[in-house]
This record gives structure tokens, C-alpha cells and sequence, in this order.
């Protein structure tokens, strides 16, 4: 009885630990591949970039790797420059944590997950699927209590994929960009 | 004979050289920056009594709201805010489904960094510099700019989407301006805009 009633608790505990993946799993593979595409359109103020948008995405273990052009991270950055992270699964269903471990020098922009903390400085980024879309946030409290909180997304559509970014801070109107990328084949 | 000083005297006069010495050293403790900043807050130290209206912006509903606000000093550099709530019901308070709530929220100066960060009343000398925002702990920080306190409120909450709550305190003549705003999600969801009078003590009964 007590050895039926570990397995069961060792299936639950698969079956849990499994879900976040499984779950994610399609969206992953949908979203896999280098995109690119020129903004469509802007509201709001901020610097908006030169060339086109792009991004990469691969699956890394139970995560994924994300390479893509966005905001400098924290309050003080206006520009826009290539970004790169690896996310892992965290506890809760669909929510992927930045890899704590530095992966090379644009991974050490962001805060570990586990210690990590904007009101020390450092820059907070997560990322969260929710139904087909993907959605990667990162927040920065500067040096003088100022803040940048930014959120991208991205949405597969009729073979697009659909990209909304926003930054929103109190120094001014939120910046909102909209675009479609398309496959693109090459490194972003 | 001049007479001895006694064994208690010389502890006497060693504590209160001690605690002398204790006082100075606090007060250089306090770095520049910690008063300046202590300036920056005093004209906002004070009690406010006004009322205000907060509009659902995913229904369009409007409540009113009377707020009582103080704000006060905490230990050498930091702030205290206490904000009492009334919720109205079709603005009236003496009508049931009248809803009120207090809120206190205490603020040191960040070391090093131009801005407050809340500390716990149970354990004021622990901040929330380290509490663990990406394992859902809530995180509030301050900061006074050209006569506005705004004070900001963030958690991650369960799902991955965000909340943050902007509260905005305008120094005026008469008193404070209110701005609120609760954002999830990247979307405005609540905003509150309100008006106070700073309030003179009162004394006994009429």
C-alpha cells in the first residue's frame, strides 16, 4: 500500500513537473526560428529603432533561448540593442525565469531569479506563455527611484508572427510598436 | 579632605560619556544624503483629509472615496504613510455596503541611491531590498520629484502577468493632490483622482 501510494505521489509529482513544459511546448515549436520585420507602427514617445525588428528563438533543454532587438534594459536606457537570455520553466504553470547561471555578457544584464531584485539594481526579466502568445517583461529601477518596465510580445498569425512592444516609465506616455516579422532564414 | 569619588559616581560619569559619545557618532552616521533627502520630505509631513473618485476603467464604474491621509517622520531619514479609505456608497458613509480599509507603509532611504525603499514593521531594519520579486514578493520604492511623491508598488503575480500601483502625492497650497493607478498587464484597470486639505489638530470636543 504505502509502496502503491509513493508511486502515485511519484506520477503526480512527474505530471506536474511536466506540465509547464507540455504545455508549452507547441507554442515553443510555433515560435521556433529567426523572424524579422519593420515596424508598423508607433504611438507614445521613445526612441524607435533604425532597421527592423528581429528575433530568434530556440528551445534550450525544458526552456528556450531568446535573441532579439529591444529596449537597453533599466531606466536609463532609451536605445535599442540585441538582447539574449535563456529561460527555464519556473514553478508556476507557463512562467519561465531567467537562467540563473551567466551565459556570456548580454545574459549578465539580468537579475538571477533567485536573488535578483530592481530595487538593488539589477534588472528583473521574465517571460510567460499564455495561450499562443509569447510574452517576455523586464523592469529596472534607476539610481533616482525612475522606472522602465518593458513587455514584449509576440502572437503567430497566418504564418506571421505579430510583435507589440511596449515601455512604459514615468517620464513620459507609454511607448507602444507594433509589427509583423516573417521568417527569416540566418542568425537575427 | 576632598572626598573620594565613589565606585558608582565613576560608572556614572563612564555611561554618560558613553552615550554621549554614542549620540555623536549617530548623528555622523547620518550621511549628507540621507538629510538631504530628509528635506525633500518634510513639507509633505503632515495630516490631509479630502475625498476623491475612482473610475473602473474596465467597467466604467465611478466610486467616490473621502481619504485621510499623514504622512510622518520614521527613524533618522525614512517616512511613515498611513491612508485611510472610506468607500462611498452613492456618496454617502452612513449607508451599509460602506467599505473602509487602512493602509500603513514604511520607507528608508536606499543606501547609496537617491530613493526610499519600504522596510517591514515587524523588522524595520530588514528591507525589501531582500525580498525576492520574481518568487511573487511584492516590492514598493519611493521617490519625491519636483514637489510629487510618488510612491510604486510592483508584484509579479501567479500567472506571470504584473501589477503596479503608482501612487502620486502633488504638494499644493492647501494640501496634497491624489493620483492612483493600477496597471495589469501593461493595461490601466483603476485611477484615482482626489484632492486634500492639510487638517489642523483638533482639540477636546467643540
Amino acid at each position: 500500500m504505502a509502496i502503491a501510494n509513493r508511486r502515485l505521489a511519484m506520477l503526480v509529482a512527474f505530471a506536474l513537473g511536466a506540465w509547464p513544459l507540455a504545455a508549452a511546448e507547441p507554442e515553443l515549436t510555433t515560435l521556433a526560428g529567426n523572424w524579422r520585420g519593420a515596424v508598423a507602427s508607433t504611438a507614445g514617445a521613445g526612441a524607435v529603432p533604425d532597421g527592423d525588428l528581429a528575433v530568434s528563438l530556440t528551445k534550450e533543454g525544458a526552456g528556450f533561448r531568446l535573441r532579439w532587438l529591444g529596449r537597453a534594459p533599466g531606466e536609463a536606457g532609451d536605445g535599442w540593442e540585441p538582447l539574449e537570455a535563456v529561460f527555464d520553466p519556473a514553478e508556476q504553470p507557463g512562467l519561465f525565469a531567467v537562467r540563473a547561471a551567466p551565459q556570456g555578457l548580454l545574459q549578465r544584464m539580468f537579475a538571477s531569479p533567485e536573488t535578483g531584485n530592481p530595487l538593488n539594481g539589477e534588472t528583473m526579466l521574465w517571460a510567460r506563455i499564455e495561450a499562443t502568445q509569447l510574452v517576455v517583461y523586464s523592469l529596472g529601477i534607476g539610481n533616482d527611484g525612475g522606472y522602465a518596465l518593458d513587455r514584449y510580445a509576440w502572437r503567430p498569425e497566418g504564418g506571421e508572427l505579430l510583435a507589440r512592444y511596449s515601455r512604459r516609465s514615468d517620464l513620459a506616455a507609454p511607448l507602444v510598436l507594433e509589427a509583423r516579422l516573417q521568417k527569416a532564414s540566418g542568425s537575427p | 579632605m576632598t572626598p573620594r569619588p565613589s565606585l558608582s559616581n565613576c560608572w556614572q560619569a563612564r555611561i554618560r560619556w558613553l552615550v554621549t559619545a554614542l549620540l555623536m557618532l549617530g548623528h555622523l552616521a547620518v550621511p549628507d544624503a540621507a538629510r538631504a533627502a530628509s528635506a525633500a520630505l518634510e513639507p509633505f509631513f503632515g495630516s490631509y483629509v479630502g475625498s476623491a473618485e475612482m473610475v473602473d476603467l474596465t467597467t466604467g464604474e465611478t466610486r467616490q472615496r473621502d481619504l485621510d491621509i499623514v504622512i510622518q517622520p520614521f527613524r533618522e531619514a525614512g517616512f511613515q504613510v498611513n491612508w485611510l479609505n472610506i468607500m462611498l456608497v452613492d456618496g454617502r458613509r452612513d449607508v451599509p455596503g460602506v467599505k473602509r480599509w487602512l493602509q500603513t507603509v514604511l520607507f528608508q532611504p536606499a543606501e547609496g541611491r537617491d530613493l526610499y525603499v519600504e522596510v517591514k514593521a515587524s523588522n524595520p531594519f530588514r528591507t525589501r531590498e531582500q525580498a525576492k520579486p520574481l518568487r511573487g514578493d511584492p516590492i514598493r520604492w519611493a521617490r519625491i520629484r519636483d514637489g510629487v511623491l510618488h510612491v510604486y508598488a510592483f508584484q509579479l503575480l501567479p500567472d506571470g502577468n504584473y501589477e503596479l500601483q503608482i501612487y502620486d502625492r502633488i504638494l499644493t497650497e492647501q494640501g496634497l493632490d491624489i493620483r492612483f493607478e493600477r496597471i495589469v498587464d501593461d493595461q490601466p484597470v483603476r485611477r484615482l483622482t482626489g484632492r486634500t486639505v492639510r487638517a489642523e489638530a483638533g482639540g477636546t470636543d467643540d
